[in-house]
């Protein structure tokens, strides 16, 4: 009974307690002798509190009103961790070396017509850290620059150099097809020999065979031959060979074509877009020479002939006439074979062949899915890869970048934990 | 009261203001006993700021002067920690009565008890007895059931008048 005397002094016993005390107060003194000691030690206890002066009032009440709201953004300091992540991972996005941005920094500078300085400047203008991507992306426009320099001597140089080389031939040609109508006295030369038609002296001015062979991978296998017809036909040549064959999963189709060599460029331009180029390869043979070189042997010949000829006028005996004839008939092989030898390599160096390889492969693409629930699914588990591999390469970023960022942070940490400490 | 709590609440000043000043001197007071009289301003102040900041979070489950305390115990209790003094030391709170006359109770005895009083007992003793706080507050306050703020407070007294009276254990 008497755990409960305390709260029934201090009036805190629920009802029906509170009248059981006070039945057993009234019929045992002990117990009445208790609470009153109880109640003597609380007012001892009472009257023994320390004074206490009240101070500070009217400071707590200016504090109050002088400090406002507090600015929250420094106080937390996961906030300034997270601003600091946040920053440096942007940072580091655009601190990047980008090769991609190199590349359209060299494409700007191919495209202006600007001058080097110029080129330069567009080159730093497109990095952002001048330390950092100014040294890639200088290569670049130091090469543009430089090319762009020494490509108009060089232009002018291969100018000359085959204005030279025709310069050389023609004085040459003339002066042997004249000598050879002076000569001949116009009796039996042909008068294109005599006269060389405009036609007849741009021939004299190169003759390049020229050949290229070209490997595409195409979509369309029937497309792409159709065009390759087209354009043989289109550049004044024809189709040489042609072979198809297929196997699994891919197909491919091989053509010889000949083209107008002064054509040569535009039909390779036009075969390339045909597909993508897998690989290219492009030669050239100069036989310039060797022509130049047949055609005076094949007059010189044709001279001797002539001379021949004349001989055989003046003949009487018959056994001179059967040796001259046969001597003629000698020449007039020689001539026939040597004309054919120089017509092929004409016909060469006139048509040009192009070795154009098609193959089209069929994408393997994965089994179609026919319901959409198992689509949904297969896209929704690539974009969670896609999301977690961000993720983790964003949180490599931080990690590795630790070091330049990690002082600062746990310094501002540090000082506003501190702040805070001071504050409560 | 929690009528003006509620005002300081939506951020009325001059609320905020009759707050402070209604409940300072039982702050200051609860703040001195803890920490003494030399401290007990600045963590008052320091109590009263932080009652500003999250009077928003305030929610009426205790009373407003609960609540408030509950703040400036923590505020205590981080001080003393601080300066690595005892918690709830008695010459903070205790300068025995010299006048007080009463044949019943022994003062000498008193004083010597309350020095051996586990923390837990003279904590109830001053949050009941100097502080002036209820038993469901004082529940409130320590978290614990008020059945064991009865019990406690019913030991500790015991304590303060069991040596020197032996026979009052008869019930």
């Amino acid at each position: 009974m008497n755990e409960l005397l305390k709260a029934y002094l201090d009036n805190a016993l629920p009802e029906e307690e509170r009248t059981q005390v006070e039945a057993e107060l009234s019929n045992n003194p002990a117990l009445q002798a208790e609470l009153e000691e109880l109640r003597a030690t609380s007012a001892y206890l009472e009257a023994s509190t320390k004074p206490i002066t009240i101070t500070g009032l009217e400071q707590t009440l200016a504090a109050l009103t002088t400090k406002p709201k507090r600015t929250l953004w420094y106080r937390s300091p996961y906030a300034v961790l997270a601003a600091c992540t946040v920053v440096l991972a942007f940072g580091m996005s655009f601190y990047k070396p980008d090769f991609s941005r190199a590349e359209v920094a060299k494409d700007a500078t191919f495209a202006s017509t600007a001058s080097s300085s110029e080129a330069a400047d567009a080159a730093v203008s497109e990095s952002i850290s001048p330390t950092n991507t100014y040294q890639i992306d200088q290569p670049p426009a130091d090469r543009t620059a430089k090319a762009k320099s020494e490509y108009r001597p060089d232009a002018e140089a291969g100018a000359s150099l085959e204005e030279k080389a025709r310069l050389r031939a023609q004085p040459n040609a003339s002066s042997t097809t004249e000598s050879w109508a002076n000569k001949a006295g116009g009796s039996s030369a042909s008068p294109s020999q005599a006269n060389p038609t405009p036609q007849e002296s741009q021939s004299l001015n190169r003759h390049i065979i020229k050949s290229a062979s070209l490997s595409l991978r195409v979509k369309q296998l029937d497309f792409a031959t159709a065009q390759t017809e087209t354009i043989a036909k289109q550049y004044g040549g024809y189709i040489e060979s042609s072979d198809r064959s297929a196997g699994t999963n891919v197909k491919y189709a091989s053509y010889t074509l000949r083209v107008d060599s002064k054509k040569f460029d535009q039909a390779m331009t036009d075969l390339r877009k045909l597909g993508d180029v897998t690989s290219e390869t492009t030669s050239g043979n100069d036989v310039t020479a060797q022509v130049a070189d047949t055609e005076a042997r094949l007059k010189q010949k044709r001279l001797e002939e002539s001379q021949y000829q004349e001989v055989l006028k003046s003949a009487k005996k018959i056994s001179d006439i059967l040796e001259v004839k046969d001597y003629i008939s000698n020449i007039r092989e020689e001539i026939e074979a040597t004309d054919a030898q120089l017509k092929a390599l004409k016909n060469l160096s006139s048509l040009s062949t192009i070795n154009v390889g098609l193959e089209q492969r069929e994408e393997i693409k994965p089994a179609p899915r026919s319901d959409w629930l198992s689509n949904a699914w297969i896209s929704a588990m690539n974009r969670f890869s896609g999301i977690g591999r961000t993720i983790v390469s964003t949180l490599i970023n931080i990690l590795v970048l630790a070091p330049f960022w990690l002082p600062f942070a746990l310094g501002i940490w540090w000082w506003s934990r501190k702040r805070n400490r001071t504050i409560n | 009261m929690s009528s003006l709590a509620d005002q300081a609440k939506t951020g009325n000043p001059e609320a905020l203001r009759k707050l402070v000043c209604e409940h300072y001197a039982q702050v200051f007071r609860f703040c001195a006993r803890r920490i003494g009289q030399q401290a007990a301003a600045d963590v008052t102040q320091e109590v009263f700021l932080t009652m500003q900041q999250t009077i928003k979070k305030f929610e009426s489950r205790s009373s407003f002067s609960t609540w408030l305390l509950g703040i400036a115990n923590n505020h205590c209790r981080n001080h003393s920690r601080k300066q690595k003094s005892s918690w709830l030391p008695l010459e903070n709170w205790f300068s025995p009565a010299a006048s007080f006359e009463n044949e019943v109770v022994n003062t000498e005895f008193i004083k010597t008890a309350l020095a051996k009083l586990s923390d837990e007992h003279r904590e109830v003793i001053v949050l009941h007895e100097l502080d002036g706080l209820t038993y469901p507050e004082i529940a409130t306050f320590l978290n614990i059931p008020e059945g064991t703020v009865k019990s406690r407070l019913h030991h500790a007294f015991q304590q303060l008048r069991q040596t020197h009276a032996p026979k009052g254990a008869n019930a």
